[in-house]
């Protein structure tokens, strides 16, 4: 299929805001196995995604500067922004540390071993790592109501959707502890991306963990990752510029109390 | 003494488990070794590193074993950025 085919579809996706797989065919006027095949390419491209499981499936396009319509591959977000939090689905939940680390360690050879390309998994399962581990060293063990967070991911085609969500004190309250002046989430959340050193459990030597997500970012070629506590949400289209971080910070309508990630990383096979 | 850093695990995340996994490493092997012998840090067979395991693990080794260290070369991406970011550099 040619390459005007799969901007016209882009452009009808994006029109429309969601699409199925049907009313692509039905637009573009050729065969279904190419519609499928042409989809697929778009998703490893990281232009489109797609939600919802077999016969509900949409295909949304990835935008910069996403606003608050990112997809959600489960009502993980709506559990971290409620006002009280219940225990997310057990499959999900991780209470302690070491269930985290348990659910976390099997990760990577997951992806391994579906023959996905090595590199790629070792930087997106690294950068998980770093968020959900924050989850436990920024909040245990005061944890507000439920303690613990929400681990969730699932590999759709050859996209890894990944949602990690705590209902803690959030950033802004973790490093207001170390530096008082500031007011607003945005700006708290734009310290924790950029500045080296600067965290919540000072005076230890830490402050690296999502500086170093943001170099991942910056390495990955295709897929989107989101980071939000209270109103302000990191949202980006990779590979990240990550001379413009603060551009890719917006206002929520939906605010939380403590964080949330949504990676959504598109990984090549090994070759 | 060449030390396999997977023997820890495979995903090394976290400060608590970076800073047992050196003290562990002190107390059952390397204090055992003769006081000049160099200490080969091999993280070939890791698939997932991130600073802080490494930071952890680095920074307690390093109390007492400072010039003795060495980081083997490696090609995972995550050792190789995790270093960076640390401010820590493999032997080429």
């Amino acid at each position: 299929m040619k390459t005007d085919t799969g901007n016209k579809i882009l452009a009808y996706i994006k029109e429309k805001g969601e699409a199925s797989a049907k009313d692509i065919i039905n637009f573009s006027g050729v065969s279904p196995q190419a519609v499928f095949r042409q989809l697929k390419k778009m998703q490893i491209k990281g232009q489109i995604f797609k939600v919802g499981k077999p016969p509900k499936v949409g295909y949304h396009v990835y935008v910069k500067n996403m606003t608050n319509q990112l997809p959600l591959i489960s009502n993980a977000f709506n559990w971290a922004s409620a006002i009280t939090h219940s225990e997310p689905p057990a499959d999900f939940y991780c209470p302690s540390s070491d269930v985290w680390q348990g659910r976390f360690s099997r990760l990577a050879p997951t992806l391994i071993k579906k023959n996905f390309d090595p590199n790629v998994v070792a930087l997106v399962v690294s950068a998980i790592g770093e968020v959900g581990d924050n989850c436990f060293a920024h909040n245990a063990p005061g944890w507000i109501d439920t303690r613990g967070c929400w681990f969730e991911y699932e590999i759709n085609d050859s996209t890894l959707r990944c949602v990690i969500a705590d209902c803690g004190r959030g950033i802004l309250a973790s490093l207001r502890a170390v530096r008082p002046s500031l007011n607003l989430a945005r700006e708290a959340l734009l310290t924790a991306l950029t500045e080296r050193g600067v965290t919540g459990r000072a005076p230890e030597a830490r402050g690296n963990g999502l500086k170093f997500v943001m170099s991942v970012m910056g390495q990955l070629t295709h897929g989107s990752f989101s980071l939000q506590s209270g109103d302000a949400r990191f949202a980006c289209v990779l590979p990240l510029d990550q001379t413009k971080i603060s551009e890719y910070i917006i206002q929520s309508l939906q605010p939380i109390r403590g964080t949330y990630s949504e990676f959504i990383i598109p990984i090549p096979y090994a070759s | 003494m060449r030390v396999d850093i997977s023997t820890f695990g495979t995903s090394l995340v976290s400060r608590p488990l970076g800073r047992e996994a050196a003290l562990a490493l002190m107390a059952n092997v390397l204090r055992a070794i003769p006081l000049e012998e160099m200490v080969e840090l091999d993280f070939g067979k890791v698939l997932v590193l991130t600073p802080s395991w490494t930071d952890e693990f680095l920074r307690t080794l390093r109390e007492q074993y400072s010039r003795r260290l060495k980081i083997l070369p490696s090609d995972n991406s995550s050792v190789r950025l995790t270093l960076e970011t640390i401010g820590e550099e493999m032997e080429k």
